[in-house]
């Protein structure tokens, strides 16, 4: 496997599950606690407010401020309570401090706060305190008016420790929904990916020689699969099978001549003749065995355009002959497939319409119909056709390899062949343009 | 008229080489693809039989080679088996015909005749001139129905006129032709057929069917009857 991914299907899910469910549930995660903790702040903004509210009223004004000893919010009253209240002038001159701020040095944080506008308010968070100041311009009846800050500090530190525990409480769930949907990923993998494990099973048993066959049923998505491995061992068989019957046929095909030229009568004028006669049968009998063994080498799941091939087909047969003055006619849509070996493709019409073309007198005609598992081609010619005597000979197996004499029906025979290793069908009847009709079908 | 046999096994090489060069053919023999690509491109041939399966430079490449150097001589293809695919590839580089192995010779005779008869725009294999008549399959001649007995050579000679027939065709062209390449060009025996056929063919000096051209060399005069 390139590019370092791993090979195994279990094993691809996997990585792309610990890689992204705690990407989605970190984000998730972070997203609930950025939530919580602006909820909080506005919610202490809030309650900040209203302290500030409750100062205004009891605050006094006439000369100078005044603010009564004991306060309504008891943590203001309490030193070191974590609320602290300082009223100041516009200057930042501190005028007051609640008594909570008594021990607190509160300077740094009242620093860096904007100026504000009478009426206008702000709200600040820094690492320790949240702060809610309130500007105002005190009318008093007898000086000017006095322009006051309210400016009331919190602590952040309860939030922060309602936060933590928020966030551990967090960690602690999705990161074990993370743990519990990985567990249960690898519980649907090993469900879901069963039928590829039992189908590698059943091959381990075909390789054992246990079985000949895949089992099943398979899902729907392996099933296309296990049915073009069905047919490639089928196709296996047959091939197996070829190759035992060529060989059987070749042996037996060859002991006829071979009985012949040991009966010869060596003193016999005829001797050389019948040698020579014998030699070219043997010779004819091992091209037309060849030729079946080398056929039905293909790959099944290649679909290839019908038309091309006939098209150069034609163009060489019209070169070929160019004496008869053949008029080759074509019928074949373009999207027209055979599914198949190109090679075998050419092979089987070339055969029949060289067939065509040599006992054809004026016109060859070739179509094709349907694409792929349902395909029909028909070669026709304008010859004296064969007699439907003959028909069967040439096309049953066995029959044809002592008789075929050069020239005349190895073509077919051959043609013949070829179509049978694909589970096709080839058949010869009458054209209607005078001759001989081939039709070859594949009917999967 | 001259062949070239391209094929790199020697037996049948020389079974094919033999068998022209009794039937009246100037046949030069090429073992590889290299060796024919350089004859084919020197020499002016009137077919080549090349194999397919050659070792170096393969029978189609040498094709196609030849045909892009407008090398334009009938090719006759060999291949080994029936394998379509080698058919269309030679017939597509080039080729004229194709003879499948094993194959008789008289199978490859018949390609050629038919392939020389295409090349000479002929359809039938005896063509009538006025009183001469040509079988071109069984090499016979007859004048007004009697048989003349011509010698290879002559017969040849005849051939390769008929076969350019209406042009002039230099005796050099004729020689290049006519006999392999190893022969003496300055000689005369071309005048000497020249003037042994016309004596065989028109003994009478009545339709003079052979014309010198001047300083050019000669013309066969004779119209083919349709």
């Amino acid at each position: 496997m390139s590019s370092g991914v791993p090979g195994s299907l279990a094993a691809r899910l996997l990585l792309a599950n610990l890689v992204l469910l705690p990407l989605f549930l970190g984000g998730t995660g972070l997203y609930l606690e950025r939530s919580y903790n602006i909820s909080l702040e506005s919610a202490e903004a809030e309650r900040l407010q209203l302290q500030v509210l409750t100062l205004l009223a009891e605050a006094e004004y006439e000369q100078s401020l005044r603010m009564p000893e004991e306060l309504l919010e008891a943590r203001f009253n309490q030193v070191n309570s974590g609320l602290y209240a300082v009223i100041r002038a516009a200057a930042g001159t501190v005028l007051w401090s609640s008594p909570s701020a008594i021990t607190q040095d509160l300077q740094q944080a009242l620093l860096g706060e904007e100026s504000l506008d009478a009426g206008a308010s702000a709200f600040s968070r820094s690492s320790e305190f949240y702060r809610y100041s309130w500007a105002v311009l005190w009318q008093t009846e007898s000086t000017e008016d006095a322009p006051l800050i309210f400016t009331v500090l919190k602590t952040t530190a309860p939030t922060q420790a309602q936060l933590s525990s928020l966030r551990r409480s967090l960690l602690l769930w999705l990161g074990g929904a993370t743990l519990a949907l990985i567990a249960c990923q690898l519980l649907v993998l090993m469900w879901g990916l069963r039928p590829l494990r039992d189908m590698a099973a059943d091959i381990t048993r075909i390789e054992l020689g246990q079985t000949d066959h895949l089992g099943g049923p398979y899902p729907s998505e392996v099933q296309a699969l296990t049915d073009n491995l069905g047919s490639l061992l089928e196709v296996e068989k047959q091939r197996r099978e070829r190759t035992r019957n060529t060989l059987s046929d070749l042996a037996h095909s060859l002991k006829t001549p071979l009985a012949v030229i040991r009966n010869a009568d060596v003193g016999s004028s005829e001797y050389a003749t019948v040698i020579a006669q014998q030699a070219d049968r043997m010779e004819q009998i091992v091209s037309y065995q060849l030729q079946r063994a080398s056929g039905g080498s293909h790959s099944l799941l290649r679909l290839v355009p019908v038309a091309p091939s006939a098209q150069r087909l034609r163009d060489t047969l019209l070169k070929v002959y160019s004496d008869k003055a053949l008029k080759i006619s074509l019928d074949i849509k373009p999207d027209c497939q055979f599914r198949g070996d190109e090679r075998d493709l050419l092979e089987l019409l070339g055969n029949l319409l060289d067939n065509a073309c040599k006992y054809g007198r004026a016109a060859v005609r070739i179509s094709a119909t349907g694409s792929g598992p349902q395909l029909y081609i028909r070669v026709e010619d304008d010859g004296d056709g064969i007699p439907a005597i003959l028909r069967r000979a040439i096309i049953q197996r066995g029959a044809r390899a002592d008789s075929t004499r050069q020239g005349q029906g190895i073509g077919l025979a051959v043609a013949a062949d070829i179509a049978e290793s694909y589970g096709g069908l080839l058949e010869i009847g009458d054209s209607d343009l005078g001759g001989a009709l081939v039709t070859v079908a594949f009917t999967h | 008229m001259r062949m070239l046999v391209v094929e790199d096994d020697a037996h049948l090489r020389l079974q094919v080489a033999h068998h022209f060069t009794r039937a009246g053919w100037v046949v030069e023999e090429a073992v590889d693809g290299e060796e024919a690509q350089f004859l084919g491109a020197e020499h002016p041939y009137d077919i080549a039989i090349v194999d397919l399966g050659l070792p170096g430079i393969s029978g189609i490449d040498l094709i196609r080679e030849w045909r892009a150097a407008q090398r334009s001589f009938p090719i006759l293809i060999l291949t080994a088996r029936s394998d379509w695919r080698d058919k269309v590839q030679g017939l597509e580089a080039g080729a004229d015909d194709y003879v499948t192995k094993p194959f008789f010779l008289e199978e490859i005779e018949a390609r050629v005749n038919a392939l020389q008869r295409r090349s000479g725009g002929r359809t039938q294999t005896t063509v009538h001139y006025g009183p001469l008549s040509v079988d071109f399959s069984a090499r016979q001649v007859t004048v007004e129905g009697g048989a003349i007995e011509l010698t290879a050579y002559e017969y040849n000679t005849l051939e390769y006129l008929l076969h350019r027939k209406g042009e002039v065709v230099s005796k050099g062209e004729l020689t290049d032709h006519l006999y392999d390449q190893d022969y003496d060009r300055d000689s005369n025996v071309i005048e000497v057929f020249i003037g042994r056929l016309r004596r065989k063919l028109d003994p009478a000096n009545s339709f003079k069917p052979i014309a010198t051209v001047r300083g050019a060399g000669y013309r066969f005069t004779l119209e083919a009857d349709t």
